[in-house]
């Protein structure tokens, strides 16, 4: 469904992403693990058009989407759930969700579908997003990303700085979404919980991906986890 | 000292103008929140609304001048956007500064040599010439029609903003229009929507204005001295803000008429200034896109 190959993207001029390469099939649950400053987030971004590689090749559905504008790649079927959520805080929460309704991408998930699945965001719905708590926000930042339908969601950190009972929460919701079929790529420092629900696993250092493999293979063996991380 | 009768009336002519204050103004700061740039050519907009239904009263009427004038600005200010005004989008703010005030005095010249030198005044459409008795003093009818118009148009622009999904991308650009994009939304047609929705309502001010304050070359500046003020005074891309800046703009030149007939044109500026002391983001105003 999608295919990294080689990317290389700066900031500037700082070289951040060397030769990134990564491929998801439809259908799979993915996890991209590596330490702060690694460069997960500088990849979520190149695919979604957010920066743009200065060489490489990103497909999508057999489609080259490098050079393509965000909303355009966001219209092809790929949902982003940001690092720190991004919530517009000067909308109510049932605003925020409309920003990401894409009616043009027909599919399951409507208001109605949305409510259903997140009642705590029912009753919400009028709050504004800035008056919201982070695991409320999070769960906003997923459902708001889903009601554009994507074939492709990447979810950057969607565990960071939650307490612990609403990271299973999150984790619960995002179970549920693989029953469903959809395709994730998890970003996460290093999570057992995103490796649990992963069949396969990237690891990046320094801007370059150091491991690809299994994910139950790194849930086996924590010391090659830690050793890849660099810890 | 002036009487109690004095104050209402100097009162209600300062609500009436800071109402057509607060439309000149909405657009203004609409820009300026929402895409992030100081447009220095809102004045001739406003000025070339005025013009146009000059022009157009006389054979159409003043509602069809109404109408038609504000689509003809903002059609010019989607045209500035699209051929100038988007090259400068991403860089320093500067540049967005002069190549609008270049296209403010370039706007200027131009009504010049369409329009002449000299200004014009426009008497108000018929159906509200003369005066109405409100029981304790006579009022001109054409004051309250504007009162009225301007009120109905921000109500309208109110609308926009907090009950339509494409009012909620719209602010929700004005905070964070990377992430407006991720989510599949065009950005760049927003910006030259937004732009275009601006100038018709700098537009729309203009015809409004016009048999109030006569049209004249220069008129722009009567529209974007205020509109600096009161943008000051509500924060960037507030709506509320820019009511509350307007009507206070209003009430303190009418009020001031009272006691320093001269200084009246100084007093906004004294205004903004003590609010600026007290709420350096002004009364409504919140973080905004220009600072990082
Ligand atoms: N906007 C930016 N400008 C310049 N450098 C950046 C920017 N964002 C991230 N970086 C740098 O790029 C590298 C990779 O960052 P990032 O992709 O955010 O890593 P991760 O998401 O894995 O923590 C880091 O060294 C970081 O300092
Ligand atoms: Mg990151």
């Amino acid at each position: 469904m999608l295919v990294v190959d080689k990317i290389n993207s700066f900031y500037e001029e700082a070289h951040v992403l060397f030769d990134v390469s990564l491929e998801i099939e439809k259908g799979e649950v993915v996890s991209l693990l590596g330490r702060n400053g690694a460069g997960k987030t500088t990849t979520v971004k190149s695919i979604m058009g957010m920066v743009r590689p200065h060489s490489g090749s990103i497909r999508f559905k057999g489609k080259e989407i490098l050079g393509w504008q965000p909303y355009l790649i966001a219209r092809e079927g790929i949902g982003l759930v940001p690092d720190e959520r991004r919530i517009f805080g000067n909308l109510t929460v049932e605003k925020n969700l409309e920003v990401g309704r894409r009616p043009e991408r027909r599919g399951e998930w409507t208001m109605g579908k949305v409510y259903q699945h997140f009642p705590q965001l029912k009753k919400l719905k009028d709050r504004k997003g800035e008056n919201l708590s982070g695991g409320e926000q999070q769960m906003l930042a997923i459902a708001r990303t889903l009601l554009g339908n994507p074939d492709l969601i990447l979810m950057d950190e969607p565990t960071e700085g939650l307490a612990p009972i609403i990271v299973e929460e999150v984790m619960r919701i995002i179970r549920e979404l693989k029953e469903t079929g959809i395709t994730i790529l998890i970003i996460e420092e290093s999570s057992t919980l995103a490796l649990s629900i992963s069949e396969r696993c990237y690891m990046m250092d320094t801007g370059k991906v150091v491991y690809s493999g299994m994910a139950s293979e790194l849930l086996e063996n924590p010391e090659r986890r830690l050793a890849l991380l660099g810890m | 000292m002036p009487s109690g009768i004095d104050f209402l009336s100097q009162g209600i002519n300062g609500i009436v103008l800071g109402l057509l204050f607060s439309l000149i103004a909405i657009g203004f700061t609409l820009m300026l929140g929402v895409i992030g740039i100081i447009n220095f050519a809102h004045g001739v907009l406003f000025a070339l609304g005025a013009y146009f239904a000059f022009t157009l009263r006389n054979s159409l009427g003043f509602w069809a001048a109404l109408i038609i004038s504000p689509l003809l600005v903002g059609l010019i200010g989607i045209i500035i956007e699209r051929l100038a005004v988007r090259r400068m989008y991403g860089k320093d703010a500067l540049f967005c500064l002069l190549l609008t005030f270049g296209i403010a005095m370039s706007g200027e010249e131009l009504i010049r040599m369409v329009w002449g030198k000299l200004g014009h005044s426009i008497a108000a459409p018929a159906f509200v010439s003369g005066s109405i008795d409100l029981g304790f003093m006579l009022y001109s009818k054409y004051r309250l029609l504007l009162a009225v118009l301007s009120a109905l148009i921000l109500f309208l622009v109110w609308l926009f903003l907090e009950k339509t999904s494409y009012g909620a991308i719209v602010k929700a650009g004005a905070q964070d229009s990377e992430m407006v994009a991720a989510l599949g939304n065009n950005i760049s047609r927003m910006r030259t929507l937004v732009f275009g929705i601006g100038s018709a309502l700098a537009g729309v001010a203009g015809v409004i204005a016009a048999p109030l304050w006569s049209v004249r070359p220069g008129m722009g500046n009567d529209a974007i001295m205020p509109a600096f003020v009161i943008v000051v005074l509500g924060g960037i891309g507030s709506f509320w803000g820019t009511v509350i800046g307007g009507l206070a703009v209003g009430l303190s030149v009418s009020l001031a008429v009272m006691f320093f007939p001269r200084m009246s044109d100084l007093v906004m500026y004294i205004l903004a200034a003590v609010v600026l002391l007290f709420w350096p983001r002004g009364i409504m105003g919140e973080k905004s896109i220009l600072e990082d």
